[in-house]
């Protein structure tokens, strides 16, 4: 490089996305992208580095706190606001503050409390007190506390109140009887509250006295906890109950937990199956699991091609899972979760490279990319993941920023393993040969892109409904297809 | 006084709007709860916009006030937090507007705010050496940000100190999610720039391929 040259810095753009990154702002694909360039350029990598030291440099600003009589003097200011409001309410009769004592009704014997008065047109005030006076009625809807936010059919009157909903929410103590209402769904807060509503009308006086009896909105939730763990535990087979009933008072939490996890889990294997009823009732179980011949050939497919591909969490799912078809004899959930890992490292080795880092390439790919300027990153340097290392260096080649001597993996019939190779030979060809699929196949083994040659040989397998031995789960993928949201061929 | 489904909703996702809308009901305990829960990362962030904190707590009570004022006319439309900031934004800018056309020389030295020039000047020249008052530094830091323009400092605060994410920064300043990336990207950049001498202290390593070591 001349001495006139600029400095070796990262374009704006790439700054900006580099800041980005560091903010945890980039979505996947484009988060990859920057690791690449970090792994690859190091005027990227210091930048990074010197723009994180300076964000850490803000951390030896001050931080102030506020001072003692804050909160005291700032109520103190709403009193003139209160003023004012009051002078412009004029002559209007008023319903006195919810937080007044003095707003009770002494006729009724209760305190009358809310209407919002600049809701309530003041002609009706009267009324209302006269009503509340002779029946009762408002004094014993409306008690003592806040107004209600949604008028509700029946039941106390906080279960209108939103921080009472929002608390049950939480709880999920309901949860079991909203299925398929998603946590953000527009009605999710009226669903819940007809849920409440339906259940309250179920119990008992004595149980409903326990509802209502606290004094504060977590005093109602904690005392709805108690009667919905007795509800549940009560539905639970007699030696559950006998061990909850005999077991030490500390252990008893940890034991519903316990319970309630595992029918969590179980309550999502069925979400499944429930969601996918027809198809269940075509295939009862979608893969054989039970059958010991199949399930050794699944777990010995699992452990030697798709294992060794896993990173460490999705190892501890896998083994977690195998644990419960181990124990339980349910392997619903390995099942599921092995059809997750097999359309997520649909690459299996053999049509990718293991190429995880740098340090990884071969020879003359290091060569090309060292020609093209990133030679100096050829360093230990991890990044990716199988095979998205591999796929986002093609991608880079793709946007023309690395010119790679060859295509990274096979792209041509003498390339693919063996195994692969006779399946073709054997099965695959005869099925699809003088039908469209074939000029498909021939289609994409002229373009010779890679990773398009072997995706679309695996597009053509599942289509045909073969497996590829050593590359596909063993069975028919379209059972295996019964497990995982449906994929666009 | 009924309220919608969607404030329901909103509520459920977020504690703080049940508060605000019991405010809205005349409910002073539950104003006085949310002037306890917010004033801290209030007046935290108005202090680092300000630089002053008489200021910081004035403009801090002026946005709960606003917030009381304005009660009735309150539907949650986002996070109640989203709601404050984007007032306090507002009035920080004016009152710094405000003051950069009636220029006010402090008599005394601020708590951290902008410093004269002359003892800047004193700080900068010494060198970033191995002993580097935690003091002195934050000084520097303080003038670094104060460098910033306005929306820059307001984006970087809330981005550093209230753990605000491109969206809700967005949504508190009246912009798009792409401009606060490129308004945060410059920021930083500036910043570097002018904090490029404290960046490595202690006789640390620059690593290979930064500018810092070039001539």
């Amino acid at each position: 490089m001349s001495a006139e040259a600029p400095k070796n810095e990262p374009l704006p753009e790439i700054v900006e996305d580099l800041v980005a990154y560091l903010d945890q702002e980039l979505d996947g694909a484009k988060a990859r992208a920057v690791e690449v360039k970090l792994s690859l350029d190091p005027s990227v990598r210091a930048e990074a580095d010197s723009l994180k030291r300076t964000w850490a440099l803000l951390d030896y600003l001050p931080k102030k706190e506020p001072s003692a009589t804050f909160t005291t003097r700032t109520l103190q200011r709403l009193e003139p606001i209160k003023a004012v409001k009051a002078d412009r309410s004029g002559s209007r009769p008023s319903i006195a503050p919810v937080s007044e004592p003095s707003r009770s009704s002494s006729q009724a014997g209760v305190p009358i409390a809310v209407v919002p008065p600049r809701r309530l047109s003041w002609i009706l005030v009267p009324v209302l007190f006269c009503f509340a006076g002779t029946a009762g009625f408002v004094g014993r809807l409306l008690w003592t506390q806040p107004p209600p936010t949604i008028a509700p059919r029946s039941g106390p009157y906080f279960f209108a109140d939103p921080g009472f909903l929002a608390l049950i929410d939480q709880s999920d103590l309901f949860e079991d009887e909203m299925p398929g209402i998603a946590p953000k769904a527009p009605d999710r807060a009226v669903k819940l509250q007809a849920v409440l509503l339906r259940w309250y009308d179920k119990l008992s006086d004595a149980e409903r006295a326990q509802v209502t009896a606290g004094q504060s909105l977590v005093d109602h939730v904690e005392a709805i906890r108690r009667l919905r763990q007795a509800e549940w535990l009560a539905g639970q087979p007699a030696p559950r109950r006998q061990e909850y009933a005999e077991a030490a008072p500390e252990r008893k939490a940890r034991l519903l937990e316990e319970w309630r996890e595992e029918e969590r889990n179980r309550n999502e294997v069925w979400q499944v199956v429930e969601s996918r009823w027809e198809e269940f009732k075509k295939y009862p179980l979608p893969v054989p699991m039970y059958d010991e011949a199949f399930r050794k050939a699944v777990l010995v497919h699992v452990d030697t091609v798709i294992r060794p591909l896993l990173t460490p969490t999705e190892t501890m799912r896998l083994d977690y899972s195998a644990r419960q078809g181990v124990e339980q004899m349910n392997w619903l959930p390995y099942a599921r979760l092995v059809a997750e890992l097999a359309e997520r490292y649909r690459l299996v080795r053999g049509l990718a490279p293991d190429w995880r880092t740098i340090n990884h390439l071969p020879d003359d790919i290091r060569k090309a990319i060292r020609q093209d300027k990133f030679g100096d990153t050829l360093k230990n340097k991890e990044i990716g993941r199988y095979p998205d290392f591999v796929l986002n260096l093609n991608k880079l080649a793709r946007e023309g920023k690395i010119k790679l001597p060859r295509p990274l993996g096979p792209t041509r019939l003498e390339e693919l393993p063996i195994s692969v190779q006779d399946f073709l030979k054997r099965e695959l060809f005869p099925r699809i040969r003088g039908t469209p699929d074939w000029h498909v196949y021939q289609t994409a083994l002229e373009k010779g892109l890679w990773p398009e040659y072997p995706e679309t040989i695996l597009d053509l397998a599942t289509k045909h409904n073969l497996s590829i031995p050593g590359v596909m789960l063993p069975g028919e993928p379209e059972r295996w297809e019964l497990l995982r949201p449906k994929r666009k061929l | 006084m009924a309220i919608g489904r969607t404030s329901t909703q909103m509520a459920l996702r977020d504690p703080d709007i049940v508060l605000m809308l019991r405010v809205r009901e005349d409910d002073d305990t539950a104003f006085a709860e949310l002037v306890e829960r917010f004033q801290h990362r209030l007046i935290a962030v108005l202090h680092h916009l300000i630089g002053n904190t008489e200021e910081a707590e004035d403009l801090a009570q002026e946005v709960f006030l606003r917030i009381y004022r304005t009660r009735k006319k309150y539907r949650p439309k986002a996070k109640f937090s989203t709601w404050l900031f984007t007032i306090a934004n507002n009035l920080a800018l004016n009152a710094l507007r405000d003051r950069n056309r009636r220029p006010v020389i402090p008599l005394d030295v601020r708590d951290s705010g902008p410093q004269p020039v002359n003892q800047l000047a004193a700080v900068q020249q010494e060198a970033p050496g191995k002993h580097l008052q935690q003091a002195e530094l934050a000084t520097v830091v303080r003038q670094a940000l104060d460098e910033l323009n306005e929306r820059q400092r307001m984006a970087v605060v809330l981005n550093k100190f209230e753990d605000m994410n491109y969206a809700d920064i967005a949504e508190v300043m009246g912009l798009t999610s792409k401009a606060v990336k490129s308004l945060l990207s410059r920021a930083r950049c500036r910043l570097r720039d002018a904090l490029k001498d404290y960046i490595y202290m202690d006789g640390e390593a620059v690593p290979e391929g930064a500018d810092a070591e070039e001539p």
